[in-house]
């Protein structure tokens, strides 16, 4: 596992940081999906992601689908200010689970 | 070392085991292994090579000239398990050998009057022993003892006992790299408090200077608090002082001594009117601070708008840059040493007198020569050079803002702070209405230059923050479409980023080389289903007033315009 990535009592932890756009969001990406390959339930920290784009989004909303499809639990916590903007304005934050 | 390393054959001793070899075996063991199980097997290991009845690990506990201290067990093996039993520190033979840190070889334990007998429960009778300290670089850990040789002569040799103190080495060792690991979980603790630390020292630095036209700085701390600062200060008269200055060292210590620079300088820069000896001035207060070993470089200097005439000081700081209105650089190396180290010849600093007269003076931490680029090659003065160049068009406090994020690498960490400081020697020209022009590379590392820039843009023509904001994030999803759809992720193309204030609101033209667009297909999609992709369009409209396709200038792609409101309806200006 990557070091942003570990296991808890309750599954995969994916702790994200900083700013999430078109250059740093396809690491993002790999990261919750190989998260979300470990075949248990997927909690993405987002409390220290200070900006967030659609690009991140699409990550975020493309780990999630596979989880969907696998049966898997996906949520997302610590969900703040900008984060959270992004997230209603593109009615995401009715898809997510958000914890 | 690698398992299978070959001991050189002048120290194969056919009559005794190979200790060279295992002593690798245990480095490679320490390596790999929790310290506590490789230590016990590591004592095996020991034994099973002396041929020895039992060994064991005595760890000090507690400072040794400590009268509480205790040598005490932590790992056995053997017919008796000692662990946990605990002997004060100048207590038997191994108290001996931790105080006088000398290997020790007893050959018979009743010749011995530091021998301590064991209890009668001890299953058996300790005839020999040898004892090994352990320390490294002088620090004193514990010791390993062996006891008792299973052979028929029952007795260790000198050469065991040189073997025993090699052994010990390779755990020494071991020890001290768990402590290390130890001491790095302490430290990601500590690094909450340098947080809130960090906090009260932002507060001290001086306001956004945005106000102040001819002198602008940036500070990027590179781990919370920042052993770099750089001041401002208008003085009475029209002049303004100015300073910048890295301490030595990082964390809390640095971070303390660069908040008392900045105060005497804060105090004294009021009165004394000649860099060279505020300068001395400082140095000799900080002296007094300064913990052995550190020491401080720091350039201070006089300007005056009026006569474009600037004074600085330089101790063993950075070479100040001057540009000149022709663009060419000259830098002036110190000539004295940083302050803390000696005092300066005929106790002042030497003065660098020029006229600014349409040029401008940097001044600049060394976190910005020695940044490092994508290849791991450091930037330089040469590198520095060609980024202020290539933001040259920008006024001062956009410029800085430019660099710093240029400077800073994608989503790792700075190595170190990042302290800018521009004495500008004329007001920036402001064309009618146009806030900013800036040509960036379509590249998707430009994108948080882009957002930075246009954030501070934005923010200084009044636009509430919460605004700008979506401002920013609209322009950044425009740029992706065009990195991505335009440019189809080439990334030699370019995009020119234009603001303009008209009346209440904001427009950013954004021109690229791309095909053009037809304006049908870009409609933003209806976000019934959740599908990546698609979004960016539908942000644009959504965070903007207006989003409008104008007609290119002649030989470019696309003309794009976003325009917003600095404020809300309703809301005064």
């Amino acid at each position: 596992m990557n070091p942003g990535t570990h296991q808890t009592g309750d599954g995969v932890s994916v702790v994200l940081r900083g700013e999430i756009d078109l250059e740093t969001s396809p690491a993002a990406r790999e990261q919750l999906l190989a998260a979300v390959a470990q075949g248990q339930a997927v909690t993405v920290d987002l409390g220290e992601v200070s900006y967030m784009d659609s690009s991140g989004l699409a990550s975020l909303l493309e780990a999630y689908l596979k989880a969907r499809d696998a049966g898997l639990d996906f949520r997302l916590t610590r969900v703040g200010g900008s984060v959270q903007k992004v997230l209603a304005l593109s009615k995401l934050d009715k898809v997510f689970t958000i914890v | 070392m690698s398992a299978g390393t070959v001991a050189p054959a002048a120290r194969a001793d056919p009559a005794g085991p190979d200790y060279f070899a295992l002593f690798a075996e245990l480095i490679e063991d320490f390596a790999r292994q929790d310290i506590g199980v490789s230590m016990v097997a590591a004592l095996r290991k020991i034994a099973a090579a002396m041929d020895a009845e039992s060994a064991s690990l005595f760890l000090l506990e507690g400072a040794p000239d400590d009268p509480q201290a205790r040598l005490v067990c932590r790992a056995c093996v053997g017919p008796s398990d000692i662990t946990g039993a605990a002997l004060p520190v100048g207590s038997g033979i191994v108290g001996r050998a931790v105080q006088t840190n000398e290997p020790q070889l007893v050959a018979d334990t009743r010749q011995d009057p530091d021998f301590v007998p064991p209890s009668p429960q001890m299953q058996y009778s300790v005839r020999s022993i040898l004892c090994a300290p352990l320390s490294v670089r002088g620090e004193r850990l514990g010791a390993v003892e062996v006891i008792n040789r299973r052979n028929g002569e029952q007795l260790f040799n000198e050469r065991d006992c040189e073997a025993l103190a090699t052994l010990a080495n390779a755990a020494a060792l071991a020890l001290v790299n768990a402590r290390l690991t130890r001491d790095q979980v302490e430290q990601a603790r500590t690094r909450r408090e340098l947080e809130l630390a960090a906090s009260v020292q932002r507060n001290l630095l001086p306001p956004d200077t945005a106000g102040q036209d001819y002198v602008q700085g940036i500070n990027l701390p590179a781990r919370g608090v920042s052993g770099d600062f750089y001041d401002v200060l208008p003085l009475p008269g029209g002049r303004i002082a100015f300073a910048l200055a890295d301490v030595s060292g990082k964390g809390m210590n640095a971070a303390l001594v660069a908040v008392k620079a900045a105060t005497l300088f804060h105090s004294y820069a009021k009165e004394m009117r000649k860099p060279g000896k505020l300068l001395a001035r400082i140095g000799t207060e900080l002296r007094e601070t300064l913990h052995r070993g550190m020491f401080v470089t720091m350039v201070v200097g006089l300007y005056d708008p009026r006569s474009h005439r600037l004074r600085f000081s330089n101790a063993g700081h950075e070479p100040p840059l001057w540009r000149d209105r022709e663009g060419r650089y000259h830098a002036y190396p110190a000539q004295e040493p940083p302050l803390g180290i000696v005092a300066p010849a005929g106790g002042v600093y030497p003065e660098v007198e020029l006229q600014l007269d349409g040029g401008a003076l940097y001044l600049y931490s060394d976190g910005c020569t020695e940044a490092r680029d994508a290849e791991g090659r450091m930037l330089g003065q040469a590198g520095l050079q060609e980024l202020i160049d290539r933001y040259a068009g920008l006024d001062s406090a956009a410029r800085l803002q430019a660099v710093a994020a240029a400077l800073a690498p994608e989503g790792a960490e700075l190595r170190d702070d990042i302290t800018l400081l521009v004495v500008e020697g004329r007001r920036p020209r402001r064309a009618r209405g146009l806030l900013l022009r800036q040509e960036f590379a379509a590249d998707p590392g430009q994108l948080k230059v882009i957002r930075r820039l246009l954030a501070e843009t934005a923010q200084r023509a009044g636009m509430e923050a919460e605004a700008a904001g979506e401002l920013v994030l609209a322009v950044d999803e425009a740029c992706q479409n065009i990195i991505r759809h335009g440019y189809h992720g080439r990334h030699d193309g370019r995009i020119e980023m234009c603001v303009r204030r008209d009346a209440e609101q904001l427009t950013v033209e954004l021109v690229d080389d791309a095909p053009p667009v037809k304006p049908e297909e870009c409609h933003g999609r209806s976000l019934d289903e959740p599908r990546p992709g698609g979004l960016g369009t539908y942000f644009m409209s959504a965070l903007t007033d207006r989003v409008r396709y104008l007609r290119p200038p002649p030989g470019a792609g696309n003309r794009l315009a976003l325009s917003k409101r600095l404020h809300r309806r309703g809301e005064p200006s």
